[in-house]
């Protein structure tokens, strides 16, 4: 097992460092518009941009430009983000709190509650209560991230007063996000368990549980919950790791700064030390939270083995 | 069971997680606020850059005119009064400027605003190798700045050119401590700024906000905007970054926000609101659609002239601005110095009768009966427009696109970003673009008609030496009245030959809290709010 | 690296093979599903917007992008069932024509990303090893691609259209099919009844596809069915950032987008394609429902 987690490591970082080139690579091919002419404004003279490209260390090759951002950032150096002159690194570190909080918050929510729906209806199958409670699901899973927030802003801060619109100051403010965003994971993880539920409890070792007189409670929690678990970890995992990229749309429509807007506005500006950074920050969580979950398949379902 | 064991412990871990994440989040939450004065809280779509003016593209009208002070403001009529400058004269050759600074500003760390800080400011703007954004007009022009020997508070700009602009280009100008930017260095400056504004950086939020305090030495606010020189009346001044409209507007509606833009469309939801004031103007700003020049058919002024005609720019503004910009028929929008509204009568008006008959008369018919008009030479026309992103841009266009589609003329429109749409521009392979330009002075038309600039700024990629004669004089004319008349001239010469069809000057509404007393919106949107105060009694 | 040989399975299935029944599983599936008065009116309701959408030209009397400043913004009526938008356009006109943008994003570029996506989570699964490990990379890659650069670079080379909204949206979807597809193909490929098939000499195409694929159907159908509803919704997204159908041509989530500003006062503008948008989604998941049970053996065996 050792072996296997050092092994995916090392892969891990090979897969970081393609991305890193490819990203670095595309940014400077296809995309129009380079940071010096944005940030020279259009009144700029020819002069000037070239100056700024060359202030910006733009003007070398792009092997040496990315040999030079190789070299930096293997001992931490991201450079500098050409939009707020401040190292990338530090901007990244500063938002990636509020990105976490969002991130965790949301799929903790989203996965207790989507569980906990999920085997409520896979149990009352075709009943109202099932019915109701899907055509919820389905609703809320239809709805548009950018749409619920503002219906949740609508509603809950400019109606009731209740919650504020948009800030970072203190625990209220991450409700309506953390809501926002926990809305559709909890659809889809409701849905996932119902359907594996509804799977598992009709298999026949289930059955045959039933036959030796388990209790249906022990049955629903330690067998058939637990099979219904490898799907569900693995779309949490997923969902952690996008999340974890930044919430690009729910962090600008509550004005939180997180790693989402960040990198957003490091495309849209061609920061190319920022898109790098973002971009290393995005891989990074994915490969990471892939490698926990292929880890917790073995714990989840004992069939499963690496060597 | 094992497996439950470690799941249990992976939920500990995932809580530990959350809860030390949390608590980082809130570590960062900015403090409770208290005082007489209270807090204003705006709001600004842009998210902020860095606050070092040598360095910044991004010169927030909140965040950069409260921490630093300028040589020269805008008053109400657009004409130059001093801020730090006290008394000022120029040599009547146009070849220098003499500047008597005010001897009570300092800088926030207690050095003086004197003669040698502002001429070190000025040759850094000056330098080529800064690269700075401002004052990159000053390369080149600026020669050199002395200091007075007998006065150190008095300085003279020496000039190689007359150059008419300049009080715009100095007014744009944060001053800065240079103690300070020599302590902290071009890498940190930009996050502990020093200047001799009227507040002082208290803590900045990369993207989130940036919060000020009052600088409680200012007492030299500029006599012509405010009647209290000073220190203002608000404790507090907080610029929230916040990208989304309607975020914006939910927030002002809470009172989160004190003041903030308004999109038209929303402008009746917050005038029925009681608790906000709105302010309406008009920005420094025009929309126009540009015609590549240099290339065929659009070289030929009459097809030009004929779009233009087939324009209606009330129903663009209806569409797109809710009826409340103002349509323009010159180059110039009436919210910049060198507007002449006598000059729209000799411009073209909505008539596409004559539209028709133009492109008739340009052999563009309808050969196959479809409604849209072929080429002269019988092939199926598709007229590309490039289109920035955003709805304001997407609704102009899809108003455009009807309105030409009524004479007959086939649009397609491509939307892209806007720095994919320049750098089409700069190919001189685009046909028809849509954009704006925003500045305070008629020399912008110089960076959009000079023929050096073709491939950069001259998206049109039109010149003619009479034009750029025209350009050369107004830009070098120290003349109020005869600059005026220039301008005039080549803003007649713009229109006869049509490489812009000029839209909108679009408005800009901003909503204010009732709390927030003693405040007031220049013509150009300068929000004065240096002797605002919040009023807490609630009324 | 992932084992290949695969151990003594740990837990005993005695799940059945599905393969016995084989014949006549599909027309007692279809009966199963036919039987579901739920997921039949799903699919009649999702079969009456396709039509409707395909002949919105036939069944509407606007043009659904010219626009016409003297009816802007008009509340449902009996001229404008579903009211006008801000640029005077019969929002149910634009609602039919978007579907025909809309059902094509979800229904392409989610087909293409099953199609592609299902047969490499088998593949990596069941044969392990390298196998499994480069495939997994590749996902990797995917999923740790940021797709946004993905998409801007895309149309920096190839222009905005539909096409690469597609291509884009099934490229990001990929790695759900085949990540899912691979996580239970990994836990059921070492069960008896795999085993058994095996050692009868089966070849890993019909392992795969006759006796695992059905056992994974019931997530995927149901991951599916809420895909459709995320690349309608992506497909919005990527339109609002201009990086997709371009503006005059309607599309429900770009609608959805527009009529943001005009939440408080017109309400209608976003309220009917947002409707839509989740009577679609509905429809899918009752349908999809549907079809699981259908496919469940244990359904047919009650």
């Amino acid at each position: 097992m050792t072996k296997y987690i050092v092994r995916r490591i090392v892969i891990a970082l090979l897969l970081i460092l393609a991305i890193a080139v490819i990203v670095f690579v595309m940014l400077r091919i296809a995309i129009p518009g380079d940071p010096a002419e944005i940030l020279a404004g259009d009144r700029a003279s020819p002069q000037l941009v070239a100056q700024i490209r060359a202030n910006l260390g733009l003007d070398r090759s792009v092997p040496e430009q990315l040999w030079i951002f190789l070299t930096h950032a293997l001992t931490g150096d991201l450079g500098r983000s050409v939009r707020f002159n401040l190292p990338v690194f530090d901007l990244i570190i500063g938002a990636f709190p509020y990105t976490a909080v969002l991130a965790f918050g949301s799929v903790t929510v989203g996965t207790t509650i989507g569980l906990t729906v999920g085997t409520i209806t896979a149990i009352k199958r075709h009943t109202w209560v099932d019915h109701i409670a899907m055509v919820l699901v389905v609703f809320f899973y239809s709805v548009p991230t950018f749409w619920m927030g503002l219906m949740l802003i609508l509603i809950f801060a400019v109606g009731l007063r209740v919650l504020p619109v948009q800030g970072t100051g203190s625990w209220q403010n991450f409700v309506l996000p953390i809501a926002t965003l926990s809305l559709g994971q909890t659809a889809l993880i409701a849905r996932l368990t119902r359907a594996n539920m509804i799977e598992t409890l009709n298999a026949a070792y289930i059955q045959t549980g039933r036959s030796k007189g388990l209790s249906e409670r022990r049955i629903i929690l330690m067998h058939a919950l637990r099979n219904t678990l490898i799907p569900i970890i693995t779309i949490v995992g997923l969902s952690i790791g996008g999340l974890l990229g930044g919430a690009v749309i729910t962090e600008s429509i509550f004005g939180i700064p997180g790693v989402g807007r960040l990198a957003i506005d490091a495309i849209l500006d061609r920061d190319y030390p920022m898109v790098q950074g973002t971009v290393l920050l995005v891989a990074g969580a994915f490969v990471f939270m892939n490698l926990v979950v292929d880890v917790l398949y073995v714990y989840v379902d004992p069939r499963i083995r690496y060597d | 069971m094992f497996s439950r064991r470690k799941s249990r412990n992976l939920g500990i871990l995932l809580a530990a997680l959350v809860l030390s994440t949390v608590l980082g989040a809130f570590a960062q939450a900015s403090t409770e606020t208290a005082g007489k004065g209270g807090k204003m809280v705006v709001a600004d779509p842009a998210s902020n850059g860095s606050l070092d003016p040598f360095v910044a593209s991004w010169h927030d009208g909140w965040v950069m005119y409260a921490i630093y002070s300028t040589l020269f403001v805008q008053d109400k009529d657009l004409n130059y009064q001093g801020f730090l400058a006290d008394t000022w004269e120029a040599a009547p050759d146009g070849k220098s400027l003499t500047i008597h600074l005010i001897h009570n500003a300092k800088f926030t760390d207690g050095t003086p605003v004197d003669g040698a800080a502002v001429k070190w400011n000025l040759d850094k703007y000056a330098d080529k190798d800064t690269g700075a954004t401002a004052g990159a007009d000053l390369v080149g022009l600026l020669t050199s700045t002395t200091v007075d020997p007998n006065d150190p508070y008095t300085i003279t700009l020496n000039l190689n050119a007359d150059y008419a602009p300049l009080y715009y280009e100095l007014a744009a100008l944060e001053i800065v401590s240079p103690t300070a930017y020599q302590k902290e260095g071009k890498d940190n400056f930009g996050t502990a700024p020093v200047g001799a504004g009227p507040f002082e950086l208290e803590k900045l939020t990369p993207n989130s906000d940036i919060l000020m305090k009052r600088n409680p030495d200012f007492d030299w606010a500029p006599k012509s905007l405010y009647s209290d020189p000073g220190p203002v009346g608000l404790d507090e001044l907080d610029v929230n970054f916040l990208d989304e409209d309607q975020t914006v507007l939910a927030a002002l509606q809470t009172g989160e926000l004190t003041a903030a833009g308004i999109p038209a469309a929303n402008l009746t939801d917050v005038e029925n609101d009681p608790n906000i004031t709105v302010s309406k103007g008009a920005l420094q700003e025009i929309r126009y659609v540009g015609f590549n020049t240099s290339k065929a058919p659009w070289d030929n002024v009459k097809l030009r002239q004929a779009f233009a005609y087939a324009t209606d720019r009330d129903e663009v503004n209806q569409i797109a601005y809710n009826g409340l910009a103002t349509p323009i028929y010159q180059p110039l929008p009436p919210t910049i110095w060198g507007n002449n509204p006598a000059l729209d009568a000799n411009s073209y008006h909505f008539d596409p009768d004559k539209a028709k008959q133009m492109l008739d008369d340009l052999g563009y018919k309808d050969v196959d009966g479809d409604g849209m008009r072929e080429t002269p030479d019988g092939k199926p026309w598709d007229v590309p427009l490039a289109v920035p992103e955003g709805d304001e841009y997407a609704h102009m266009a899809q108003a455009l696109q009807g309105e030409w589609n009524n004479v007959g003329i086939p649009v397609q429109i491509n939307t892209m970003s806007v720095d994919a749409l320049k750098a089409l521009t700069q190919t001189g392979k685009h046909d028809l673009f849509l954009l704006y330009y925003g500045y305070g002075d008629p020399s912008i038309l110089t960076y959009f008609f000079a023929p050096d600039r073709k491939g950069g700024s001259n998206r049109a990629w039109f010149s003619s030496d009479e034009l750029t004669a025209l350009l050369t004089k107004a830009d070098s004319d120290l003349n109020q009245t005869t600059r005026y008349q220039t301008i005039t001239q080549l803003s007649q010469y713009v229109i006869d030959q049509s490489p812009w069809i000029f839209l909108e000057n679009p408005p800009s509404l901003t909503g204010v809290r009732k709390e927030l007393k003693n405040w007031s919106i220049l013509p150009n949107q300068t929000f004065l709010f240096w002797n605002s105060y919040i009023d807490s009694s609630g009324s | 690296m992932v084992d290949k040989a695969s151990p003594a399975p740990k837990v005993v299935s005695l799940k059945r093979d599905s393969d016995v029944r084989h014949e006549s599983l599909y027309t007692r599936s279809l009966r199963t599903f036919l039987r579901n008065r739920v997921a039949v009116t799903g699919l009649i309701v999702l079969l009456l917007i396709v039509l409707a959408s395909i002949f919105a030209r036939a069944l509407t009397t606007t043009n659904p992008i010219a626009i016409n400043s003297k009816d802007r913004l008009k509340p449902p009526s009996e001229q404008y069932v579903m009211g006008t938008d801000e640029l005077g356009r019969d929002i149910l006109t634009r609602v039919l024509y978007g579907g025909q943008i809309s059902l094509q994003v979800g229904a392409f570029s989610i087909a293409l990303a099953a199609i592609v996506g299902v047969p490499l989570g088998l593949a990596a699964g069941y044969f392990g090893g390298k196998v499994d490990n480069w495939i997994m990379r590749v996902m990797d890659l995917i999923l740790a691609f940021p797709g946004l650069i993905l998409v801007i670079w895309l149309v920096g080379l190839l222009g905005p259209n539909l096409y690469n909204v597609i291509v884009a949206i099934a490229v990001f979807s990929l790695p759900t099919y085949s990540r899912l597809t691979r996580g239970v193909t990994l836990s059921i490929r070492g069960t008896d009844y795999v085993l058994a098939a095996q050692s009868m000499g089966a070849q890993p195409l019909r392992i795969m596809f006759a006796h695992i694929l059905p056992n994974i159907l019931g997530s995927l159908i149901v991951v599916t069915t809420l895909s459709v509803s995320d690349a309608i919704i992506t497909g919005a997204s990527l339109s609002f950032l201009g990086l997709g159908v371009r503006p005059p041509t309607a599309e429900w989530g770009a609608m959805l987008a527009d009529g943001r500003s005009y939440l408080r006062n017109a309400w209608w503008i976003a309220t009917f394609p947002g409707m839509t948008i989740t009577l679609v989604v509905l429809a899918f998941n009752v349908v999809g429902d549907g079809l699981r049970d259908a496919f469940d053996p244990n359904m047919i065996s009650r």
